[in-house]
């Protein structure tokens, strides 16, 4: 073959591609705003699929796939599992070889940095990223957090009142709680590592457990499984609700108040990032994208989840992260510390 | 040779079932994150003080439900399959409506119930009294209450399963020479019967030993830890799935350990009470006495079928839970919203309800045909057979799940992702439930009813077919209907081995509990009862038999 023809036929082909794109991009809107990179995002609409694991509610996880597909046309496959059900899966699908998974977003900060010492993951930062507080993102860009969890003190204005309700977190080692409390088990709940943490830091060691042993607490595996607990009247105090939970009680009208304790909020990260052996490494990218777009952000708030990104409009009665006094600790640190936080709560509560 | 290569394939299929997952269980727990040999998970499993209370705790649970499973269930099954008892119909619907209940609402209904600040009985018994006292279910009577509540129908169905069985003509006999009615039962049915109610003990202890529900509802909020709690947190981080596995695999000696002893105290003693001659069956007039034991069945079924449902059915329909209830807070919202507009919720209905009819139509097939080889002894090694039929069901779900991860996520079977895996999950894990229901089955048919059939010149796989099988028909039922019922609501395998498409109906509900809302919860449990109720209903049509003892007039 002569170079001009080799070259007419390459020009060609540039040119026969190019019309093709043309006549694509007229059927499909435009690239989203919240897209990163649209050479990756064209690479993601061949892909044509993303699969995430996710921690949020069910209903939630489904709303996030519709919304996504409607914007780029990729399907999301979308599974909810708890955080350490989850971080079980990836290490055995990582185990075997397997690669199924793109995205992950859980709330076990331990797991997310051992899979970090592992190579299993992907440096991404998505273009909204940047504009979240930099305690949200993590240095070398293999998990940030599009929204976090918030605890705080939640009772039942029925059996307490407003005035009597624990202001800070010191009181609730009050022994007027005694047999009216309930906390997490570290053991089973991922956020309950940096409340301990942060309990230890508040009263300057870890005596507060032998106080909160001596108040009788219940222990309940998942935060929110206290919530019916507190609105029957069985528990009406709860030391550690938290975030959506306790607000989608309260939006049913069910007797649950909030106390912001005047030390701060408890901020437990959840970090979401991409697998190396993502099978779809650009859709992928997109879909993280979408996760910390602002649009995505003005929906979790909506629904009464914190979000990171700061451009989000509350509604009515819901103080948004940027208002509320945090207690934040740093993920190495939490991952660091799991394992003795664990055997601490142990040694004083069992299990 | 042509006629046992049949059999000799089923046991191989069977085997490999069984010990394909568990092969590579036990590699899991000799082998550290890189790969080599070590002893480490067994040494941490025996010398950690973390597991000590845990076991101790699960076996006082386990036998504790055994025995008193045992204790309920056999009065009742005697009273509702044998004696002229009043509203027995509805004590076998009550029946069927334990068995169909998720430990997990049972669970629920007791807090709720007995919590020691708000419980409803507990402020009733305030208000009665104006006193202080009550109960509180966050304790180990508590938590073993909650169990037995859930466990003892299984017991009830095997006894009862039995009873049926049991012709008149020992009875008979036993009246013309003079024994009271009293004597009777006590020397001849329930002599019988015998084998039904040790396999109901061993169930029931089985089942207790790697239950869930109970242990993380009540157990664990009471700082009571069980061995199933234990392992589950063994899941979360740090992940030691060579520790659960450790911790899990002895288990397999105690359900051996448990079927030797069955063989040894039912010895070589004959227990057929079904043979070539017929006899009828006929109800024994109770007298005054039907009267105790009716209130008896009735506390039973109360506090196992009647209030967890009166409850499930109030929280469902209940627009807030906290104000009175009455048609101002009365809402269809809930079923509205598992029905029509959670799509996770229907495809969860629809993908348990396929894996459930499958898996337990295969079960309770391959059970027969293994309780057939075990018990007639068509090929050596019956006892072994058994042993392995049994093995599944001691080994925790979540443990079990890993060891069906690792088998089954690689070519040529690379089932994850499909309701493939979820199916043997569950077909593997329930087998032992639809075998233990057909072996006592065919212990009670004399083999001269199929060696008629031989000399007449059927083979062995035909005299099964056409002679013995439909003998066994209710045992082989009531095994369907539990594999049918424990897949329905299956939890702690499939949390390891189900994806977005093919979630099923435990995952939703613990989702839904785990987030705190306990009318979604009720709601979904009023529509596992409502496919449970269902799928019975047209089985009772179809086959004309119900699992319950009743056969239809």
């Amino acid at each position: 073959m002569t170079r001009t023809l080799k070259s007419l036929v390459v020009s060609a082909g540039v040119l026969a591609s190019g019309l093709v794109w043309l006549a694509a991009s007229a059927q499909t809107p435009a690239i989203p705003a919240w897209v990163s990179d649209p050479q990756v995002y064209a690479a993601a609409k061949k892909e044509g699929a993303v699969v995430h694991y996710c921690t949020l509610p069910q209903a939630y996880c489904e709303d996030i796939g519709k919304r996504f597909e409607k914007h780029t046309g990729i399907k999301a496959d979308i599974t909810r599992t708890p955080s350490g059900a989850q971080y079980s899966r990836l290490m055995q699908e990582h185990q075997a070889g397997l690669k199924v998974t793109d995205v992950f977003e859980i709330a076990l900060v331990a797991a997310v940095v051992e899979m970090k010492a592992k190579g299993m993951l992907e440096p991404y930062l998505p273009r909204d990223a940047v504009k979240i507080d930099a305690k949200h993102r993590e240095k070398d860009r293999m998990y940030n957090e599009y929204y976090v969890n918030v605890q705080f003190i939640a009772y039942n204005p029925k059996r307490i009142s407003a005035a009597e309700a624990p202001k800070r977190w010191k009181d609730i080692y009050d022994p007027k709680w005694k047999g009216k409390l309930t906390i997490s088990h570290p053991k089973f709940s991922g956020i309950t590592i940096d409340w301990l943490l942060q309990q230890a830091k508040l009263t300057g060691g870890w005596d507060f457990l032998q106080k909160l042993k001596a108040n009788e607490p219940i222990v309940v595996r998942s935060s929110a499984e206290a919530i019916p607990l507190l609105v029957n009247g069985e528990r009406p105090l709860n030391a550690q609700s938290y975030g959506d939970a306790a607000w989608e009680a309260k939006l049913k009208n069910e007797p649950i108040e909030i106390s912001y304790p005047e030390e701060g909020v408890v901020v437990s990260h959840d970090y979401t990032g991409i697998l190396k052996s993502a099978p779809h490494p650009n859709a992928a990218k997109v879909f993280v994208d979408y996760l910390f777009s602002p649009e995505n952000a003005q929906w979790m708030v909506d629904h009464y989840v914190y979000a990171t990104h700061p451009a989000v409009k509350p509604p009515a009665g819901f103080k948004p992260l940027n208002e509320l006094k945090t207690l934040v600790i740093d993920a190495d640190e939490v991952a660091r510390q799991t394992q003795d936080v664990r055997d601490r709560f142990s040694a004083v509560f069992g299990g | 040779m042509g006629r046992s290569a049949g059999w000799l394939a089923l046991a191989g299929l069977l085997a490999f079932l069984v010990l394909y997952p568990i092969g590579w269980l036990v590699l899991e727990s000799i082998r550290d994150e890189t790969g080599s040999l070590t002893l480490a998970h067994y040494r941490a499993a025996v010398t950690s003080p973390a597991f000590r209370t845990p076991a101790l705790n699960s076996f006082i649970l386990a036998t504790s439900v055994g025995l008193l499973s045992v204790l309920i269930a056999t009065p009742m099954a005697w009273a509702i399959a044998r004696t002229d008892m009043p509203g027995r119909g509805l004590m076998r619907v009550l029946v069927f409506g334990s068995v169909v209940t998720p430990g997990l609402l049972t669970a629920l209904a007791w807090i709720i119930l007995a919590g020691p600040n708000a419980g409803v009985l507990n402020t009733w018994y305030r208000w009665f009294t104006h006193g202080t006292g009550g109960v509180n279910i966050f304790t180990l009577p508590g938590v073993i209450f909650v169990a037995v509540m859930e466990c003892y129908p299984f017991a009830f169905l095997l006894i009862s399963g039995a009873l049926t069985l049991v012709s008149a003509d020992m009875e008979d006999a036993a009246s013309i020479l003079g024994s009271n009615a009293r004597r009777t039962l006590l020397n001849i049915t329930l002599p019988l019967v015998l084998p039904a109610v040790l396999a109901g003990f061993i169930l029931s202890f089985l089942e207790a030993l790697t239950l869930f529900s109970s242990p993380a509802m009540i157990g664990l909020p009471a700082r009571i830890f069980l061995l199933t709690t234990e392992i589950w947190s063994l899941f979360e981080f740090p992940r030691r799935v060579g520790v659960a596995a450790a911790l899990a695999l002895p288990l397999l000696l105690v359900t051996m350990g448990l079927l030797w002893l069955q063989t040894r105290l039912l010895g070589r003693r004959g227990y057929v009470t079904l043979t070539g001659k017929g006899g009828a069956r006929r109800l024994i007039h109770l007298g005054w006495m039907r009267w105790p034991m009716l209130s008896f069945c009735l506390v039973v079924l109360t506090c196992s079928a009647v209030l967890p449902y009166v409850l499930l059915l109030l929280y469902a329909t209940a627009r807030t839970w906290s104000e009175p209830l009455g048609p101002a807070n009365f809402t269809l919202d809930h079923f509205r919203a598992v029905l029509f507009s959670n799509s996770a919720a229907q495809r969860a209905i629809q993908n348990s309800t396929v894996l459930a009819l499958s898996a337990a139509t295969v079960a309770s097939a391959l059970g027969a045909l293994i309780a057939y080889i075990a018990e007639r002894r068509v090929l050596a090694g019956g006892p072994l057979l058994r042993g392995l039929a049994m093995a599944p069901m001691v080994i925790p779900g979540i443990v079990f799940a890993v060891g069906l991860f690792a088998g089954y996520t690689r070519p040529p079977l690379a089932l994850y992702g499909t309701l493939w895996i979820l199916f043997i999950a569950y077909l593997t894990k329930f087998l032992p439930y639809a075998f233990m229901n057909t072996a006592a089955a065919v212990k009670s048919v004399h083999p001269e009813l199929e060696e008629a059939a031989r000399i007449a010149g059927a083979s062995t796989l035909t005299a099964f077919r056409d002679v013995t099988a439909p003998l066994i028909r209710l045992g082989v039922l009531a095994g369907w209907f539990i594999v049918f019922i424990y897949s329905l609501r299956e939890l702690s395998a499939s949390i390891l081995l189900f994806t977005n498409k093919t979630t099923v109906i435990g995952v939703m509900m613990l989702d839904t509990y785990e987030f705190g809302s306990w009318p979604p919860v009720s709601a979904l449990g009023c529509m596992l009862l409502a496919v449970n109720l269902i799928v019975v209903a047209a089985g009772y049509r179809i086959v004309g038999v119900n699992f319950l003892g009743g056969t239809k007039e």
